[in-house]
């Protein structure tokens, strides 16, 4: 976006009062935050999303979610969270002002990027791991990691990475598994778990995006529709062992900034002959981390606390008396000087085992419930 | 190495605090702890970071109200000092294990 496409008499002001109550904000503390300065993260969050900030928007918005947590004094408040992106909210909003008082339009559209959307006639699909987060009270969400499958009119290259995420709210009285929620009938007539059935998906009149980060996103929109495919065999191809080479190129091309999430730099990633050795304690904000050693190095394979963990917890577990490991594939990012592995899958002879995910039976009750929810 | 991320871990977690606190209740104790943090990142040669630790702290100490600007800044340095430190760190296990890697590819040939 550029200087011209925004009204600078509302944008000027709305920056200045912005970065004002972040500061008003660290002065106080939350305890004695004033509603004027809770009111007006709340109103610039609505007025840069309106204005076409997408960035400062949703930068802002999960600061506030933390504000909105700490005053209903809710136990998944997160000072890690709220201080990081209060941090960053004043950042790009500081960054912003600057740019649009001095005429900067390369600075303003850095700050201010928001991914192009291309539309996609049809891209054949297949899911090799599903992430999981759940914050109680609030919502669920899982990302679903796809490769594409077969050429296509979008010119999306066979083999592109995409992530499709699927986020639902969660009640504070929602007492069902999250996996429940994969089970809903989508406008695009399907269910996410059949993304998870080992078959090819084919998504018709849907968009991709392609994020700051390299990340591309698959978006369903209101006209797209999913349908199944054929059973996919041919999980060898995308379970071959990974050369870390690329990651290694990108790591040396990254100029690090302020504004850099931990993920940033996330490499999906396959492990073959991999060990894995008993859970260590490693931090509040984990339930525990599992060493995982590839060629002599280590990986942290982290387990998230509460339920988002649990399943995760079970499958790293029952392979610490696995002779043979199967093909893991992961997300690795860069966290605190070391290698974090986000485990999703392990391949063994009939395609995915999704770690994340649980395989329980759901009630069709349980799915009514949320149906009405 | 270790020492250096427990430094950056314990300024990170001293922002925190002030975030969720407010810069006006910062009291002595923190402020010994923000002053001994300082002279750990003087010692280990960052030399940018410490200086905005300090301005944060001369603020505080005299009740300005651009201690907040100040916090914003030091958050952002220490963001960019871990984020360069991480990167450094990752770089040589990732080039430990393409070495690795290419070893075992041409003992298996």
């Amino acid at each position: 976006m550029k200087i011209s496409q925004v009204d600078q008499q509302k944008l000027a002001p709305l920056l200045e009062e912005l970065s004002k109550a972040i500061e008003e904000l660290l002065l106080t503390g939350l305890t004695t935050a004033s509603d004027s300065t809770r009111q007006t993260l709340n109103v610039s969050f609505q007025e840069a999303s309106r204005l076409g900030l997408l960035r400062l928007g949703n930068t802002l918005r999960v600061a506030c979610e933390e504000l909105t947590r700490y005053t209903k004094n809710q136990e998944d408040f997160s000072r890690q969270r709220f201080s990081f992106f209060l941090n960053r909210s004043w950042l790009i909003c500081r960054g912003l002002a600057i740019a649009l008082k001095e005429g900067n339009d390369a600075e303003f559209e850095r700050l201010s990027w928001t991914p192009s959307v291309t539309p996609v006639g049809q891209l054949e699909l297949i899911c090799l791991g599903v992430s999981k987060k759940l914050v109680p009270s609030a919502f669920c969400a899982f990302d679903f990691r796809l490769r594409v499958l077969s050429p296509n009119a979008a010119n999306i290259p066979v083999g592109q990475k995409l992530v499709w995420s699927y986020i639902k709210p969660m009640k504070a009285d929602t007492l069902v598994p999250a996996e429940s929620f994969l089970h809903l009938s989508q406008k695009q007539k399907f269910k996410p778990i059949d993304f998870m059935s080992g078959r090819k998906i084919v998504a018709t009149d849907a968009a991709v995006t392609v994020e700051k980060s390299g990340t591309a996103r698959l978006n369903l929109l209101e006209k797209s529709t999913i349908t199944l495919g054929d059973k996919f065999v041919d999980w060898a191809n995308y379970t071959s062992s990974w050369d870390p080479l690329v990651a290694l190129h990108r790591l040396q091309s990254h100029p690090p900034g302020p504004l850099d999430l931990d993920i940033e730099m996330q490499e999906e990633i396959v492990l073959q002959g991999w060990k894995i050795d008993l859970p260590v304690e490693d931090g509040k904000d984990v339930k525990h981390t599992y060493p995982i050693t590839y060629k002599n190095v280590v990986f942290r394979g982290v387990v998230p606390k509460g339920a988002d963990g649990a399943e995760l917890d079970d499958t790293l577990h029952k392979l610490l008396t696995a002779k043979i490991p199967p093909p893991m594939f992961g997300l690795l990012h860069y966290e605190r000087c070391r290698l974090t592995l986000q485990p999703l899958s392990i391949f063994g002879g009939n395609g995915p085992e999704y770690m994340n995910i649980s395989d329980k039976h759901i009630d069709p009750t349980v799915i009514l419930k949320l149906l009405k929810f | 190495m270790e020492e250096v991320v427990q430094t950056v871990e314990r300024l990170q977690q001293s922002f925190e605090d002030l975030s969720v606190r407010g810069l006006r209740s910062c009291g002595v104790d923190q402020l010994q702890v923000l002053t001994a943090l300082h002279e750990e990142l003087d010692r280990i040669g960052a030399a940018h970071l410490a200086g905005r630790l300090e301005d944060l702290i001369e603020k505080i100490r005299s009740d300005d109200r651009d201690s907040a600007r100040a916090l914003m800044r030091a958050q952002a340095s220490l963001r960019v000092f871990e984020r360069l430190l991480t990167l450094e760190q990752v770089e040589s296990e990732m080039k430990q294990l393409h070495d690795l890697l290419a070893q075992s590819d041409d003992e298996d040939l």
